[in-house]
């Protein structure tokens, strides 16, 4: 299926699809898509979301104990629901009036986007986008604590080699706005990409001048659905048939040769009709065409159906010994590494590799298990090293750790060659964590965000589902947390500096900076002074 | 009798139709996922619940939502799942006792699907497919019964599923806010029966009639109080049978005389606000329902009554199947000519065929009988629909029959029935899988030509001692041989059409399994043996 604006094109147009195509050459160049030093211009910091900010930084593990607050800056964001700010994008080089500064973009749930001094927090600009659809704006803040009427989607920033950068933002209208990163102007009309108001689309991707996105929960009607905007010609084309839930939070992950992986949620499996539910997915987009490239499912994903223990995390992407792979995971509290080659092999059930059960061993789908997206880097002796996030105590020891965990924290494996076996093997645990989001990795350094987040679905003391608002009055201030990469040992935390929480949105970190918005409108910078 | 704290238990391993699906996946992805259907009424019920004994209020023991199972897959795939004991047997009383089931529930520990069952003093949740421990609930009492009049199981039943009307939805204006969800009623503001408000995952209760009398509704994701118990039974330890449900009204049956109350039928109105209770009295007659009446569409109590003096003008019928309304009145019966065998239970069942409410039930000593439920024995009480040849020997005394009944995929009804003698239908046209000395399960097809019924026997089992009420599963008959303290149990599976066994636990369960009920819910059968083990076996879920 496909959509176009149907808009003509105008010179502006035929300028950006110019700087687009040089920008895409340019791209295909870098080692991760999309990242430069001192920058972070998209969910998970880069196409492949490894969240691996390989930018230099003077942060190392001998002086993260030092790290402070460098700033905060309180705006006026309405929240939605539990949705308040998304991740922050850090560009450098904005000009401004106080002339090129690296600025932090964060979007509100309300449609409004704000760019702030990285260096001061002194805002610079922000916008509040208007409503673009002919569909009428709802009152209120939507249904329940999942389908807000919120901006849900990390917004992109084209790459620094770019010639001319723009900010691209996915509103609650369903439409994609083209920003001006110095002063946060449209540039061009906004492209229409889902069909109706109030979907939730996940973290856009933007690779080779193309912006994908996932959708899930099939909110507003919106089918749940991996969505690509060709920028080129500003067609828009929507993966059929319908999927169950996608909705990793840094939306889908892009490989290097440009296939877009997403994981699936619980649903209808039926993979002769392409309703592949509980799965990994990899598609190619090619002449406006998505296809379905390749799939798995794991063995026992009816048990997982059956159960609400969806695949809910953006996979990670990122080269091997020669190889492409692919990491995944999901509420279940497993591990999967898939070969991009064949990502479950002639049955597509069978992963390189599936770990033991890590976590989830109370079987809950509402908080344990693996939430969001994982994180993947390279230490200096070559090893690759794959983290997540868990959302209560594990079911497997780790060599190292610290203390229990009943509220979740981090997880890291190394990736390791066994009998011929490709293995993720546990390294370390952190910490006790309330509801942690993702981590990143930052010169050997991981930051990770408690965000204090109340995760509970089910009010089994009076019934129903808890309310938004029950939600956050059981929410607590979240915590910065700077560890250790190879060990997990806490090196830094904020303490009680953080006065409110967040929802489904990790920090970004560059240029020494780590930034993150909170509910209550605050956005913070924590680094070295 | 005051109850104790739930406890709740952590997650170790134990020994180990289309529409209701989508509506589950869709339902379920209010939590996580998507949101895309189109249907009109829908109950919420899972496919694989069992909330009644008998699986329904007619007690036909035909799980209808079963998909899993088939005669084609049962012989390589049914084993034995997993096993947990529930605490110890009672020493003083043995009392009927079935596992119920409910799919897709919610707690704060994410999504279960629990099979429940009740010692004589505690009810279990297990995970039905981990075999793990949910939640306990212990009702402590300080009461002595008299010899005989102890329970060691009590009787335990669901509340019929809620029925989401789609359509029933007014459409939103466009643009308009959302309309605010009906938030659960406050726990002061409860009453047992009465739905809380909620939505999909609104609490739902599960009832247990204590000794003392008294109907507790629990909630089935935490085993919490849901509402303060109402009074039910006259006296303490009157050691009532099973428990029924139809339309707000709950049933039971005393037959032992305990505690001065009365044998009869007893009815609990959910619906009025002082919950009144009402019964029929069958003074020295006593209703054989250890499983509790089977009850019509329109409430009507099928009972089977034991041997005794009939008094026509108090509504007493011994030896017969009687039917009493929703009143407690008597409303028909049925006496065979001849008199019945000696039964010490046997519980009838009641099915919709065609415009018809059918049941079979124990006819002329031996023989079984297929009435209607609108004329149970037609104008003289004694002429049912059909009466088959003697299944047993004249005489012989029957300890626990039980029926079931089932339509096929080519609309043909069946009924079966577990006989607790030994069988001896004398028809060339039957297929006798082996000699029954000690009882089996016969199989009928129910026949209708020119409105006369027959029930023509097709095929009869091996073996069994003391068999459990069969149940029968998309094409499977799930028997269960109960055995006694000389013989272990052991779980059947048979072709429904044929008889033919396509799976036999043989060896696997060591002890034996009285007066125990088997329940059948996604592709699993489970029931309790002697010493309170609960077994799962059927086609395993990779985990």
């Amino acid at each position: 299926m496909s959509l176009h604006s149907g808009l003509s094109s105008t010179h502006g147009l035929r300028v950006l699809r110019a700087i687009c195509l040089v920008g895409c050459a340019l791209v295909t160049l870098s080692p991760a898509y999309g990242q430069s030093s001192a920058e972070w211009l998209t969910s998970s910091a880069d196409a492949a979301r490894d969240a691996w900010q390989r930018g230099e930084s003077k942060i190392t593990t001998k002086n993260a104990r030092k790290l402070q607050l460098l700033w905060k800056t309180r705006v006026e964001s309405k929240t939605m629901g539990m949705q308040s700010f998304r991740e922050p994008l850090i560009v450098s080089g904005v000009k401004t009036a106080d002339g090129a500064r690296t600025v932090a973009i964060l979007a509100g749930a309300s449609n409004d986007v704000f760019a702030l001094d990285a260096e001061t927090g002194k805002v610079i600009w922000q916008t509040k986008l208007n409503w673009s659809s002919e569909k009428p704006q709802e009152p209120g803040e939507g249904a329940g604590f999942i389908c807000t009427n919120a901006l849900t989607a990390t917004p992109v920033v084209s790459p620094m080699d770019a010639p001319v950068r723009r900010l691209y933002v996915l509103t609650s209208d369903g439409y994609l706005r083209i920003m001006d990163l110095s002063t946060g102007s449209d540039t061009d009309p906004p492209i229409q990409v889902l069909p109706l108001p109030y979907g939730k689309p996940y973290g856009l991707n933007l690779v080779k001048n193309v912006l994908y996105t996932v959708t899930g929960q099939g909110c507003g009607g919106v089918p749940n659905a991996l969505y690509a905007v060709n920028l080129e010609n500003r067609k828009v084309t929507v993966s059929t048939p319908p999927q169950a839930g996608l909705w990793g939070t840094a939306g889908p992950a892009v490989g290097s040769d440009g296939t877009i992986y997403f994981e699936s949620g619980d649903g209808p499996y039926d993979a002769a009709a392409g309703k592949l539910s509980t799965s990994v997915e990899a598609f190619t987009f090619s002449n406006d065409q998505l296809a379905l490239k390749d799939y798995y499912s794991p063995s026992n994903h009816v048990w997982l159906t059956r159960r609400d223990l969806d695949m809910n995390v953006t996979p990670v992407v990122f080269p091997y010994k020669g190889r492409e792979l692919i990491v995944a995971s999901g509420k279940e509290g497993r591990y999967f590494v898939l070969d991009s080659k064949s990502l479950g092999g002639a049955d597509h059930l069978t992963p390189l590799f599936r770990s033991e059960l890590i976590s989830n061993k109370n079987v809950n789908f509402q908080k344990e298990g693996t939430w969001g997206s994982l994180a993947s880097w390279e230490d200096k002796k070559g090893t690759r090293w794959v983290l997540g996030p868990t959302g209560g105590e594990t079911a497997v020891k780790f060599p190292k750790s610290y203390g229990s965990t009943p509220n979740g924290g981090v997880v890291a494996f190394k990736l390791e060659e066994k009998d011929g076996r490709t293995e993720l093997v546990p390294a370390w645990q952190s910490r006790d964590m309330l509801t942690s989001e993702p981590p990143i990795i930052v010169n050997g350094v991981v930051f990770v965000l408690a965000a204090g987040e109340y995760t509970m679905q089910a009010n089994d003391a009076v019934g129903g589902l808890f309310s938004a608002e029950e939600r956050l009055n059981h929410s607590v201030t979240a915590k910065l947390y700077a560890l250790d990469a190879m060990t997990g040992k806490e090196l830094y935390s904020s303490g009680d500096q953080v006065t409110s929480f967040l929802h489904q949105a990790g920090p970004s970190v560059a240029d020494d900076k780590v930034m993150f918005g909170t509910f209550d409108g605050t956005i913070y910078c924590f680094g070295l002074k | 009798m005051r109850s104790s704290g739930v406890r709740f238990s952590g997650n170790g391993l134990g020994i180990v139709d289309v529409k209701k699906k989508i509506l589950g996946w869709t339902i379920g992805a209010c939590c996580a996922g998507a949101f895309l259907f189109a249907a009109a009424a829908v109950a919420q019920e899972q496919s694989g619940d069992w909330r009644l004994t008998g699986a329904d209020a007619g007690q036909t023991g035909w799980q209808k939502g079963e998909i899993g199972l088939t005669p084609e897959n049962t012989g390589a795939k049914f084993k034995f799942l997993w096993k947990i004991k529930l605490g110890q047997p009672s020493k003083e009383a043995r009392s009927f006792s079935e596992p119920l089931l409910a799919g897709r529930l919610i707690n704060a520990q994410g999504f279960k699907d629990i099979v429940y069952w009740s010692s004589a003093d505690t009810l279990y949740a297990v995970d039905s497919e981990l075999g793990s421990m949910v939640w306990t609930k212990e009702f402590k009492s300080s009461s002595r019964p008299a010899p005989g009049c102890a329970v060691s199981s009590l009787p335990i039943l669901m509340e019929p599923p809620m029925v989401i009307n789609f359509n029933a939805r007014r459409p939103r204006v466009p643009g308009a806010a959302r309309p605010p969800e009906t938030p659960p009623a406050a726990p002061n503001e409860r009453r047992l029966g009465v739905a809380p408000g909620g939505g999909y995952f609104r609490l739902k209760g599960i009832y247990v009639l204590t000794p003392d009398g008294m109907l507790h509704e629990q909630v089935m994701t935490t085993g919490a109080d849901f509402a303060p118990p109402v009074k039910f039974l006259p006296a303490a330890d009157a050691s009532a049978f099973g428990l029924n449900f139809e339309d707000k009204m709950i049933y039971t049956a005393t037959g032992h005389g305990c505690s001065g109350v009365p044998n009869g039928l007893w009815a609990i109105n959910l619906a009025s606000p002082d919950y009144t209770v009402a019964s029929y009295p069958s003074q020295q007659v006593r209703p054989l329902a250890l499983s509790g009446p089977a009850i019509t569409p329109d409430g009507n109590s099928i009972v089977v009554t034991g041997a005794g003096t009939s008094d026509s003008n108090s509504g007493v019928y011994a030896g017969s199947v009687v039917s009493v309304a929703k009143d407690m009145k008597v409303a028909d019966w049925y006496t065979p000519a001849g008199g019945m065998a000696s039964y010490e239970s046997v519980s009838p069942a009641t099915f919709t065929y065609k415009e018809k409410q059918l049941v079979v039930a124990p006819g002329k000593d031996g023989s079984l009988a297929l009435l209607d439920a609108a004329s149970l024995g037609g104008a003289d009480h004694h002429t049912p629909l059909f009466e088959t040849p003697p299944v047993a020997k004249a005489g012989e005394k029957h300890d626990w029959d039980g029926f079931a009944t089932w339509q096929d995929k080519e609309g043909t009804f069946w009924a079966f029935a577990s006989i607790s003698t030994g069988i001896t239908l004398n028809d060339s046209a039957v297929k006798l899988n082996r000699p029954t000395t000690h009882g089996g399960v016969v199989a009928f097809k129910i026949a209708e030509t020119d409105g006369k019924f027959a029930l023509n026997p097709v095929w009869v089992s091996e073996d069994m001692v003391n068999p459990a009420p069969p149940r029968i599963a998309n094409g499977v008959v799930i028997a269960l041989s109960g055995g006694n303290p000389s013989t272990h149990a052991k779980l059947f599976v048979l072709n429904a059409a044929t008889g033919a066994e396509l799976y036999s636990s043989k060896d696997e369960i060591p002890s034996y399994a009285d007066l125990s009920g088997v329940s059948v819910g996604d592709s699993h059968a489970f029931f309790t043996d002697h010493d309170n083990v609960l077994y799962s076996f059927g086609i395993g879920l990779e985990h």
